[in-house]
């Protein structure tokens, strides 16, 4: 692939003539269980090579439960990974997954941008995650993370969420998260339900909440947000909607807005 | 660096003797199954020792499958479904989607999240860049803020009127090394960077930092920003 990079700004085309991109991949393909790709893609810019990387993913499927996974890309200028990705799925039987990830980042710019000669930490993340489908009505999922960046400032984020349809006309969906570290606290989730009362009208509410502090210096703060909504189908061409939302944080003691659709299929 | 080349080259012939040795083993074409149920999808994969998807988890890990040259995505979904979220907001792609749902936006993105973006944004730095431009989208926002207002700890204001800053502390390095893209949001030609930072001032380079190769690749234009002819 190949081709002028063009850049629109507010003022119409940014882009100079010496603009492009260009790219090549190589990819496995016929051998069921396993996916590999090497790629390479370079950028030019007025000042010369803007962006010079080669790029890599790869899938490996093992014992009829185990899915290997990576994913790469290396920056030839900074001659490091500025992305690299490794993973493990397990699932023992079809309702069952189970994650293992690890992640890490370093930021790179264009060559011709002064910040490409920074110094920048690295930043790395760990994941592990179970995914439960129960039955029809009920699927489970929980995740621990754990971000790590260059200067001791880790962060810990737990989650957990649920999928329940208690009557086939009923979806509730549920999460919750909490995150701790470098000074700062998280701690909320949301809960959506959808319900079809008649077949062409179809209803969903929803509640989003959080308490979260920036800093010691600004102390705990709630954010909330209560939305609902309907979309009821007229015919086979037509369908109108209706949404409205309230939000209710550090900003607004109410902050509605809405919205109405009505759409036709030509 | 040679050794990173021969390890890519000896990937690259390993590929294709895989390539060649069993290339009659074709994959399944999914759209046949398009209009199947998850748990149909799911109970044909564990049979056939993939891995099942599209689960809790596909928002967070669908990158990776979709970043695949031969992936299968299209044998389901148009390329509009994916803009649907990726460029259009949400408004459905077809009267059969529902956009009077919740707003199609990352999870993370809850609770107008306005409020808790400060907290969020500190989060993998590059998760945020994937979909949105750090100049154009954050500074459309921030530039309407008073210098000092934002809470970085580096541009908090000092002083009995607070007419300084405090950026001369070690706060602004490590907040830099964090999140160098939040930088360049307000300083996209790192002029504020230059002022301290060129020719022996104080080196911001990192520790196995590969001059020649940026020397080479711009012709020198990069290093002539903070340096003297000659003197690099």
């Amino acid at each position: 692939m190949g081709g002028r990079n063009v850049i629109f700004n507010l003022g119409g085309e940014a882009s100079n003539g010496r603009d492009y991109v260009w790219g090549l991949a190589a990819n496995l393909a016929g051998v069921k269980t396993t996916d590999a790709e090497l790629s390479y893609f370079m950028k030019l810019d007025d000042a010369g090579i803007a962006r010079d990387q080669l790029g890599a993913t790869f899938k490996q499927y093992l014992l009829n439960s185990v899915k290997l996974y990576g994913n790469a890309r290396f920056d030839l200028t900074s001659e490091t990974f500025s992305e690299l990705l490794a993973g493990v799925k397990y699932y023992p039987v079809s309702n069952l997954v189970l994650t293992g990830e690890w992640y890490q980042s370093y930021p790179i710019f264009d060559n011709s941008s002064i910040f490409s000669v920074f110094a920048v930490d690295r930043y790395q993340e760990g994941v592990l995650r179970v995914d439960y489908t129960l039955n029809d009505k009920a699927s489970v999922n929980a995740g621990y993370s754990r971000q790590v960046y260059g200067e001791g400032s880790d962060v810990n984020v737990y989650q957990i969420g649920t999928r329940l349809r208690p009557i086939e006309p009923v979806q509730v969906s549920l999460n919750y998260d909490f995150q701790n570290g470098n000074g700062n606290v998280l701690n909320g989730g949301g809960a959506e339900v959808t319900y079809e009362p008649i077949k062409p009208l179809e209803l969903a509410a929803g509640l989003q909440y959080d308490v979260y502090q920036r800093d010691q210096a600004t102390g705990r703060e709630t954010a909330r947000r209560y939305w609902l909504g309907g979309k009821y189908k007229l015919n086979k061409t037509m369908t109108a909607s209706l949404r409205i939302e309230d939000n209710v944080n550090h900003q607004f003691t109410n902050d509605w807005s809405g919205r109405a659709v009505f759409n036709y299929d030509f | 660096m040679k050794k990173f080349v021969s390890i890519i080259v000896v990937l690259s012939l390993g590929l294709f003797c895989l390539q060649q040795k069993s290339y009659a083993d074709k994959k399944v074409s999914h759209a046949e199954y398009k209009d199947s149920a998850l748990s149909d999808c799911n109970d044909c994969h564990k049979s056939e020792g993939v891995a099942p998807n599209h689960d809790a988890d596909f928002l967070r890990g669908h990158r990776v499958l979709a970043g695949r040259s031969n992936k299968n995505c299209n044998q389901c979904h148009e390329q509009k479904w994916c803009l649907d979220c990726h460029q259009g907001g949400g408004t459905g792609d077809d009267l059969t989607k529902s956009n009077f749902g919740r707003d199609y936006t990352p999870k993370s993105h809850r609770s107008g999240f306005v409020s808790i973006h400060p907290i969020k944004a500190q989060d993998n730095p590059q998760n945020c860049y994937r979909c949105h431009d750090a100049v154009a989208f954050c500074n459309s926002c921030h530039n309407r803020f008073p210098k000092g207002s934002l809470r970085i700890k580096s541009h908090l204001m000092l002083g009995p009127n607070a007419q300084g800053y405090n950026f001369i502390t070690g706060e602004h390095a490590s907040e830099a090394r964090r999140n160098l893209q939040s930088c360049q949001t307000c300083h996209p030609e790192g002029d504020v960077c230059i002022q301290c930072h060129s020719s022996g001032k104080t080196r911001p380079h990192p520790r196995n930092w590969k001059a020649g190769n940026i020397k080479d690749r711009t012709n020198a234009k990069m290093c002539l920003k903070c340096h003297l002819p000659g003197t690099f």
